[in-house]
């Protein structure tokens, strides 16, 4: 009998549907040819999916460096001939349950003609068919789930992936009960001090119990610094300072440690800092909400966070990786509806604020290049912003001075201009040719329900379709698609309606911070996972506690059964006895453990 | 055969320092086993100890991370821990001293259990207490730091067991250990009669004499021929080191100086220091390896640190110690100015080293310092002389009277310590505070035995007994600021504080009888303090005490069994 034959006959048994379905598929997707050690080895289109030399070994190795915590069951992606598989299979214990995806049965026809399967294969459950019926037969398993990817086979099929990954992040997303403790560590200043802002909000939204390490307090000491005029003094006493801040931020989380400290662009965590929080076991992921070729520090810092979300696509994702980034996600910016929304503006405000054209923004090179060719032209522009020092064209239309535009101002503008310009920033002259992520204004213009007349960006069309946001794809075309857009009123404001009904099904804050935090809880299942499945819930914890604990139990079953309860509100019940309480030994074991909770003396 | 759980957890030199208590633990039960849990980062250093039956390490660190982190469930957690600790209490060990003064393993301790419970525990809801008259005294200590003079080793040994005869450091020096220092010193330079060895950093900065002075004194050191110096210490140490190097080089030292730093296993760095003539060192845990092999030490008593307490024990070693005001500080203090460190001269340490190496007379010194040695003294207790400089009249006096009065209090046993030849210097002032006192002290003892008639009463008379309460703690907290204020009654005040906190009992009428006892031991103590200070001094013949010879090194092939 083939090896095909007895490992189908095999499968049969467990799967009898997979089976019937690869004897109706065709392979020829791996060109399988012998290692060096004489196993066989698989390759696609000249790229080797397992190694030519010994697949075996190489398989072993890849399972050393897998992780697993008791009571998961792991999610492989990648199929290839299966040596990782078996290898996984060899190493787990017996409880441990194994789901391998397989998106294209013509790879797993190609691995059972290949080699024979032995009894491993009974331990796999096989997800297979659709996305969304392989997402179910994956959320199916029930246990924590871990994903792993052997990323030479996941490799042919990465789209695939990416959406199974994506239906599980949304179940973890649908399942979440909120009870996260967040430390949101902001800027000094910047643009990304707004965004942490709408962070905080939108994860308290969400049930989460955030602090937010504000870091603008310190903001009027930092800019003293930029008025030394010894530039060596001023970056060494800026880099002490930013130092200074990053212990001054490890204090604040010693002092209430949570499941995730989630930093803004420019918060101040220098690489050490971050690495003994990886050390003492912290979580940390960062939200780069900067352009990627443009503030560079990320370089630096890439190693420290265990999880990375940029707005922009596969160059900023490869260029984290290769910086020692282990987790990168695509995480495009968004806008906040209770602070972004259409308001009625009296007739005076309408006169302040109104013009045909405006714009919103600081004076970047391509900004002064453009906007002088806007004026003279039969339509009203002003300009509202600050840096816009020596720009003497535009001194006529730039209004308040030049001083910077508070968010109620932005809006009453946004809501009072009939075309407003949103050119992404850039050094160059013109528009800038590279552009890609989508900058906050868009989203923020769009929740307001205003007209927008945007930049061509790579990653627009992802977020807005042609009927939302109008884009323009030169400097030259600017004027005509300004005088065209101001002829056709209605069409502007059905664009801004569409626009904010997609910016509040899909691009508000709160939709991303569910992102995250869903992918977060993916990839680590036994933590945020297992608080957003909400197995720290005193329901829970009771059951789990039932069979050797069950003076425990009984503790836990005295909280509200969907209150997330940890060692400190266990400690605390029992200490709420009073001094004449009596303590069973696992009260102690409670008190004992709640102890080096507490402790935060190596933390600083 | 009985079994003894020793737990020390926290420091390299904290578990040296407990071989002493082994001894005496064996001479108080010859069939004694002991084990001892210990971190697991100090698993060798335990393993140097000679005569454990086993060596239980568990990963605290880890355990607090992921405490604190909650990256397990608390469910998991107890799992985990518990299972760790099933073979603990299955031991049923007869007694458990907890030598890591934390409230973690006092509720470690507790879990486990044992009829007899000694150092941090858990009171019956689970607030620590403290078990044992020499192991509360140490709990105190920074309250009244400097009439103490008692070291930790005797702290530990006199409250994991009881007193007896002298018993020295000792630590195994690991075969192969001796062997790579012998190969590692011969291969350098054989022109080098007599190394030193110097460690210049130290866990805390604090405590860590300045880099530059190091590299002074080993200059000054390098122009006697025949000296070469060992550097040792942790590869964190580099930046000091360094620093330490290059003023070396600075200064003109020429002698061979091989950098051992980072470079050595626990088992190396022991037979490094055992082949080394002399110890230059902070108060680390490697100083105390050293006095364990027999290498005398130089200790340069720094910052925080007071070699009263943690100074190298039993004899032969030196201590040098600023005389600052602020000197030594508390130990939380975080200091600007590091001034004390300031205060020993590096050619003055350099001619001590040649005194101790036996090449130079005794030197003389500048007026910033005190110099001390090591010995033991009548009692059997490590204890350090004063060779050079000046102390406070006042607190020498009332440093050896607290000296005989503890060790007489908690023993039970007459000190052979002569006791102070002169009376007291603020002797009439003392004595007229007492006299006005004892009138308080037997006011506070009548309410809490009124307080203990009243919680006997059906029914219980709350309203009254809430009253009472209020006034007796009021009449307490008024004299308590005064009773601390005087060197006289200060120490025995903070044992009463304590006393009155170690709630180690359940119930009114348990917990007021307690209550009597503590102030009546308090008013006792103060009596007696009376009666001493009220007695005409005793003149007495001083004479010198021959010191024991340090024969703590033995160099067998280590046999412990480490369990995770």
């Amino acid at each position: 009998m083939s090896f095909f034959e007895a490992n189908i006959s095999r499968l049969a048994q467990s799967d009898s549907a997979l089976a019937a379905a690869l004897r109706q598929s065709r392979g020829g997707t791996l060109e399988t040819l012998p290692a060096r050690t004489g196993v066989i080895s698989a390759r696609v289109h000249g790229r080797w999916i397992h190694s030519a030399y010994d697949p075996v070994k190489e398989a072993q190795a890849w399972v050393e460096g897998q992780r697993y915590e008791e009571g998961e069951t792991l999610v492989v992606f990648g199929v290839g001939l299966l040596y990782h598989v078996e290898a996984l299979c060899a190493r787990l214990p017996r409880t441990a349950g194994v789901v391998l995806v397989v998106p294209d049965l013509s790879v797993l026809v190609d691995a059972a003609v290949a080699r024979t399967w032995d009894d491993w294969m009974k331990r796999v459950s096989w997800a297979w068919g659709a996305t969304e019926a392989i997402g179910e037969r994956i959320s199916a398993a029930g246990h924590p789930l871990r994903l792993v990817t052997y990323a030479p086979a996941a490799a042919l099929h990465s789209d695939s992936h990416r959406a199974i990954e994506s239906a599980l992040q949304r179940k973890v997303a649908a399942q979440a009960g909120g009870q996260l403790r967040i430390a949101v560590v902001g800027p000094i200043y910047g643009g990304s001090l707004p965004v942490t802002r709408y962070v905080v909000s939108a994860l308290e939204s969400l049930g989460h119990d955030v602090r937010w390490l504000d870091h603008s307090v310190h903001a009027t000491s930092y800019h003293q610094l930029e008025l030394l005029k010894n530039s060596q003094h001023r970056l060494a006493l800026q880099s002490k300072y930013a130092e200074m801040l990053s212990r001054i931020t490890m204090a604040q989380l010693a002092e209430d440690p949570p499941d995730l400290v989630l930093s803004l662009a420019q918060a101040p965590l220098i690489l050490p800092a971050l690495e003994h929080l990886r050390r003492k076991k912290f979580l940390t992921a960062m939200w780069f909400v900067e352009n990627y070729r443009h503030l560079t520090y990320w370089q630096q810092l890439a190693a420290g966070y265990d999880f990375w979300f940029v707005i922009q696509q596969a160059p900023c994702i490869a260029a984290l990786k290769q910086a020692g980034a282990k987790d990168v996600r695509y995480l495009p910016m968004a806008a906040d509806p209770s602070v972004h929304r259409p308001v009625e503006l009296t007739l005076a405000e309408r006169e302040e604020f109104g013009s045909d054209v405006s714009f919103v923004g600081a004076g970047y090179a391509n900004r002064r290049e453009i906007f002088p060719r806007l004026l003279g032209h039969d339509w009203t522009f002003k300009l509202w912003g600050n840096e816009w020092d020596g720009a003497t064209a535009l001194t006529s239309i730039l209004q308040r001075n030049g001083v910077r535009i508070d968010t109620d101002t932005c809006q009453k503008v946004f809501n009072a201009s009939a075309v407003n310009l949103n050119l992404h920033s850039w050094a160059g002259a013109g528009l800038d040719p590279n552009g890609d992520f989508v900058n906050p204004r868009t989203f923020e213009l769009a929740s307001c329900g205003a007209f927008q007349l945007t930049d061509c960006r790579s990653l627009m069309p992802d977020l807005f379709t042609a009927s939302e946001v109008a884009t323009v794809s030169s400097s030259e075309a600017l004027p005509g698609e300004i005088t065209r857009w101001l002829r056709e009123p209605e069409q502007r404001v059905a664009m801004a309606a569409q626009a904010r009904q997609r910016v509040l099904a899909e691009h508000t804050y709160v939709h991303r911070m569910r992102a995250l935090l869903s992918h977060v809880g993916v990839a680590s299942p036994d933590r945020i996972g297992s608080i957003l499945r909400g197995d720290r819930q005193a329901a829970a914890l009771a059951v789990a506690a039932d069979e050797s604990f069950s003076s425990v139990a009984s503790t836990l079953r005295t909280f509200p059964p969907a209150q997330r309860v940890e060692l400190k509100q266990l400690a605390a019940q029992i200490r709420s006895r009073g001094p004449m309480g009596t303590l069973s030994r696992e009260d102690l074991m409670v008190l004992m453990l709640d102890e080096y909770r507490s402790e935060t003396k190596d933390l600083v | 055969m009985k079994q003894v759980l020793i737990i020390n957890v926290t420091r390299m030199g904290d578990l040296i320092q407990t071989g002493p208590l082994l001894s005496r633990l064996r001479e108080e039960w010859p069939d004694v086993a002991i084990d001892l849990v210990v971190d697991r980062s100090f698993t060798p250093t335990a393993e140097l100890l000679p005569g454990l039956r086993q060596i239980i390490s568990y990963d605290f660190t880890r355990l607090l991370d992921d405490c604190r982190t909650q990256s397990k469930s608390l469910v998991t957690l107890m799992q985990e821990m518990t299972a760790w600790a099933a073979p603990l209490r299955a031991a049923r060990y007869d007694r458990i001293v907890n030598l890591t003064f934390n409230r973690q393993t006092g509720l470690l301790a507790s879990y486990i259990g044992a009829p007899d419970l000694r150092g941090i525990t858990a009171g019956p809801d689970g607030s620590p207490i403290v078990q044992n008259p020499w192991l509360s005294y140490f709990t105190d200590l920074h309250r009244h730091r400097r009439f103490n003079r008692f070291n930790l080793v005797d702290l530990y040994a006199m409250g994991g067991s009881g007193p007896g005869a002298f018993s020295p450091l000792s630590v195994t020096i690991p075969a192969d250990g001796r062997a790579w220092a012998e190969v590692f010193l011969r291969s350098q330079d054989r022109t080098v009669r007599q190394w030193i060895a110097v460690q210049i950093g130290a866990s805390d900065i604090m405590k860590a004499w300045r880099p530059e002075y190091f590299g002074r004194t080993l200059a000054h050191l390098s122009r006697h021929s025949g000296v070469g110096f060992v550097v040792i210490g942790t590869s964190a140490e580099a930046e000091a080191i360094e620093l330490a190097k290059t003023t070396y080089r600075a200064g003109g030292g020429t002698a061979p100086m091989l950098n051992a730093s980072g470079r050595t296993t626990l088992p190396q760095l022991v037979g490094l220091l055992s082949r080394c003539q002399l110890l230059l060192s902070n108060d680390t845990g490697p100083m105390h390896l050293a006095v364990g092999v027999g290498t005398p030490v130089i200790d340069l008593s720094v910052g925080h640190v007071d070699h009263h307490e943690t100074g190298p024990y039993g004899p032969g070693h030196w201590v040098i110690q600023p005389d600052l005001a602020c000197s030594p500080c508390g130990f939380d203090q975080i200091c600007a100015h590091h001034a004390c460190k300031d205060r020993l001269i590096s050619e003055e340490v350099a001619a001590l080293c040649l005194h101790a190496l036996e090449r130079a007379p005794f030197p003389s010194w500048s007026l910033g310092v005190r110099i001390y040695q090591s010995s033991v003294d009548a009692d059997g207790l490590g204890s350090f002389s004063l060779r050079e400089g000046h102390v406070d009249a006042g607190a020498a006096w009332y440093a050896a009277f607290w000296r005989r009065f503890w060790f007489e209090d908690f023993t039970g046993r007459p000190s052979q310590l002569a006791p102070n030849a002169e009376v007291a210097p603020d002797h009439a002032h003392a004595m007229a505070w007492m006299r006005e006192a004892i009138q308080p002290l037997r006011q506070l003892e009548q309410r809490a035995r009124h307080i203990a008639t009243l919680t006997r009463r059906q029914p219980l008379p709350v309203s009254l007994l809430q009253q009472e309460q209020a006034r007796l703690r009021q009449g307490r907290e008024q004299l308590l600021p005064q009773m601390m204020a005087h060197s006289a009654t200060g120490p025995s005040t903070v044992a009463m504080i304590r006393d009155i906190h170690n709630d180690d009992v359940v119930g009114l009428t348990m917990l007021a009888d307690r209550h009597v006892k503590a102030y009546r031991r308090w008013q006792q103590r103060i009596d007696r303090v009376n009666t001493l200070l009220s007695a005409e001094p005793v003149q007495f013949e001083k004479r010198q005490r021959p010191l024991p010879m340090i024969e703590s090194a033995v160099s067998v092939t280590p046999v412990s069994i480490t369990r995770s």
